[in-house]
């Protein structure tokens, strides 16, 4: 197993940026997700990766060996295809000997391996069949046992759930996950899904627009987001971001609400808010507690109930802003209700309205 | 008995639809029951008026075919019937007045058919499948110019440029050989396989090369055991395309071609100027000029069906 090194790693397309320069360093047998929007670069980062795409600029470090110029196969990783890429002129054991027989392997050794591969994966009574008669599920198992079979020194995975149902893709994320913890190979997993990226990744790298936004752990790019675009592309629906102007302690909303800042956020924003005071409130749906005496009036505008919660749409009093709070299930609120609530001191968070970042407490 | 009656009712349609197809091919192929007819009537019966269809059949269309002959005059024709070392075809020959003095070139056209359109075929598929590969999977500069570009040698019909190039190739050397034929031939026929099979490779996903790449092959590696067993059904289609084409071509070997590199096409009609209008030896030339290509057909005919539907029919 090994370590993947980028070290201000950059993709061009002519003038088009696909990847601006980015510093990534991947430990031995971590899972990292690259996470984003579709067009944001990550899928380019990836196959630069595994040498599938060229790098404009930089350097890509494989254990520590330079492997920026070396083709695909010279770069001992195993890449595992949003369609899975199965050989259809072949056979399920065919397709995974095919990566040990490329590299010319002694034959009882590639069928000692790939039997174990096959008993791992479960896919014994599929060996002999074609990838065409395959279930989507069964096919992503195949496409995994090729990957495995080689041992390779990293896993590449582009979308690997992204054709599968979805009842199907939680019982893969489940077993990709378990095959991780049980081979702790490094893994480099590209999804759009931030569910997938949060429940798999040791840390995520949060891209957008060619550009790394956060890397993190899930807990640093759930509660902890570098800035505006992350808080609101992470969790479902994203933070709640509040417009206002800081002065004095008190940050003024629109529609005539005050938040009285915590005293620990105070000189943290008077140290770095921008001159004229103009910052985001951020909070999670969770962190808004419903209180009558909450300094922040609100009126429901929707509730829809989730099971196991009821998520509020607030509409903040005379703003068009809407706040979404999660409330226990019992409760169900007439739409009009007049309500107050607060933000949990300890998870508030603030951003320059302008730069559009993180205020560091 | 419900069950019974659809089976008999499924039965009934299959039938009826195995009827309508056979009625519908007796239409399309009376001309060719009428070559195959024409091929085997003596001289007399080809051009009876109404036609006859019932004949006793007669070999002198394969005599006239393949024999050159000569006209007896009356005096010597009593000598001739007299002798016993006669060859069946002399015989034939003799019933028409004529005696046979050696091979006629049909033969010798038909193989240079063969040697032309095979040639011509195999590199202007060799030469496609290679470009359209290139088209497909790498980024070119110009890339759309160039594809209209080759498009564009198709857009000029063929008989507007076979003088220079029948010019050209007597400067050349190249008027009357093979090479030359092969040559314009698989010129012509790049056009269409480069376009054709590009279409097929784009419906290759590129996953299947990339996934070989990843695991250890070469490029070259990678398109020959993964590309091309996919895109197999494609280029037989177009191997068929341009294998028709160089068969049945005409105008360019008529104007190319006098004798060495003659090819079957122009040299069929050239019987209508021995000694009368000899239909059944022409019928019979045409019949044997189509076999090849049906046996071609017939033998890729797995591979063009999947190939027609043009990738219709997904995994």
């Amino acid at each position: 197993m090994a370590t993947i090194q980028l070290q201000q790693v950059e993709k061009r397309f002519g003038e088009f940026h696909a990847v601006q320069p980015m510093d990534l360093t991947i430990g031995d047998g971590e899972f990292v997700a690259l996470l984003g929007p579709s067009g944001c670069g990550k899928t380019t980062t990836l196959r630069m990766i595994a040498g599938l795409e060229t790098v404009s600029s930089g350097r890509i470090l494989l254990d520590n060996r330079n492997v920026t110029n070396l083709r695909g196969r010279e770069r001992d990783i195993a890449f595992v295809f949003q369609l899975f890429a199965l050989y259809p002129h072949m056979t399920v054991r065919q397709n995974v000997a095919f990566p040990l027989q490329t590299q010319r392997e002694p034959k009882d050794a590639i069928e000692r391996r790939v039997d174990e591969v096959i008993k791992m994966l479960e896919i014994g009574h599929l060996q002999y069949l074609r990838p065409g008669s395959l279930s989507g599920g069964d096919r992503q198992r195949v496409a995994l046992a090729r990957a495995l079979v080689r041992r390779p020194a990293a896993f590449l995975m582009d979308e690997p759930l992204g054709a599968l149902d979805a009842e199907f893709r939680e019982v893969m994320r489940v077993e990709i996950k378990r095959l991780h913890l049980a081979t702790r190979a490094t893994t480099v997993y590209v999804t759009h899904d931030q569910v997938e990226a949060m429940a798999m990744g040791d840390r995520i790298v949060v891209m957008s627009n060619a550009v790394v936004q956060q890397i993190g752990t899930p807990q640093q790019v759930y509660y902890d987001p570098s800035n505006l675009f992350v808080a609101r592309f992470i969790g479902s629906p994203g933070m709640n971001l509040l417009p206002g102007v800081y002065g004095d302690g008190v940050v003024t909303l629109g529609g005539g609400n005050h938040y009285p800042v915590p005293a620990p956020w105070r000189a943290a924003i008077e140290r770095a808010a921008p001159a004229d005071g103009r910052v985001v409130v951020g909070f999670r749906p969770e962190s808004a507690l419903l209180r009558a005496d909450g300094p922040l009036a609100a009126e429901v505008y929707a509730d829809d109930l989730h099971g196991a919660y009821t998520m509020l749409h607030l509409a903040l009093n005379a703003a068009d802003t809407i706040v979404h709070a999660r409330a226990a299930r019992e409760l169900s609120y007439p739409i009009g209700t007049a309500l107050h609530f607060d933000i949990a001191p300890d998870q508030v968070r603030f951003f320059d309205a302008t730069t559009e970042r993180a205020i560091a407490l | 008995m419900p069950k019974v009656e659809n089976v008999q009712r499924v039965r009934a349609i299959t039938g009826l639809r195995a009827a309508a197809a056979i009625v519908v091919c007796i239409i399309f192929l009376i001309p060719i029951l009428w070559m195959l007819l024409t091929a085997f009537k003596p001289q007399q019966d080809v051009i009876k008026v109404p036609p006859k269809v019932l004949f006793t059949p007669s070999l002198q269309g394969f005599v006239n075919l393949f024999f050159q002959r000569l006209s007896l005059p009356q005096s010597q024709m009593a000598q001739y019937e007299g002798r016993s070392d006669l060859n069946w075809w002399d015989q034939v020959a003799l019933a028409q007045g004529q005696i046979t003095i050696g091979p006629s070139q049909y033969t010798g056209r038909l193989l240079n058919s063969v040697i032309i359109a095979t040639g011509s075929t195999l590199a202007a598929v060799a030469l496609g499948t290679l470009a359209a590969y290139a088209f497909s999977r790498f980024r070119i500069r110009g890339q759309a110019d160039l594809l209209f570009f080759i498009l564009s040698t198709r857009m000029l019909p063929a008989v507007v440029v076979t003088i220079p190039i029948f010019l050209m190739y007597r400067r050349l050397g190249l008027s009357d050989t093979h090479l030359g034929l092969i040559l314009l031939y698989t010129v012509f026929n790049l056009s269409l396989s480069v376009w054709l099979i590009k279409g097929f490779m784009d419906e290759i996903p590129r996953e299947y090369e990339e996934a070989a790449l990843v695991d250890g092959y070469s490029r070259w590696q990678a398109f020959v055991k993964i590309v091309l067993p996919q895109a197999i059904s494609g280029i037989a289609a177009t191997t068929v395309f341009c294998l028709i084409f160089a068969w049945n071509e005409y105008a360019f070997a008529l104007m190319l071609t006098s004798d060495r590199a003659r090819t079957a096409p122009p040299s069929i009609p050239s019987q209508l100027g021995t000694g009368g209008v000899e239909w059944s030896a022409i019928a019979f030339g045409s019949l044997l000029f189509l076999i090849p290509v049906v046996i071609v057909v017939f033998a890729l005919r797995n591979y063009l069906l999947r190939g027609i539907t043009f990738g219709a029919i997904r995994q």
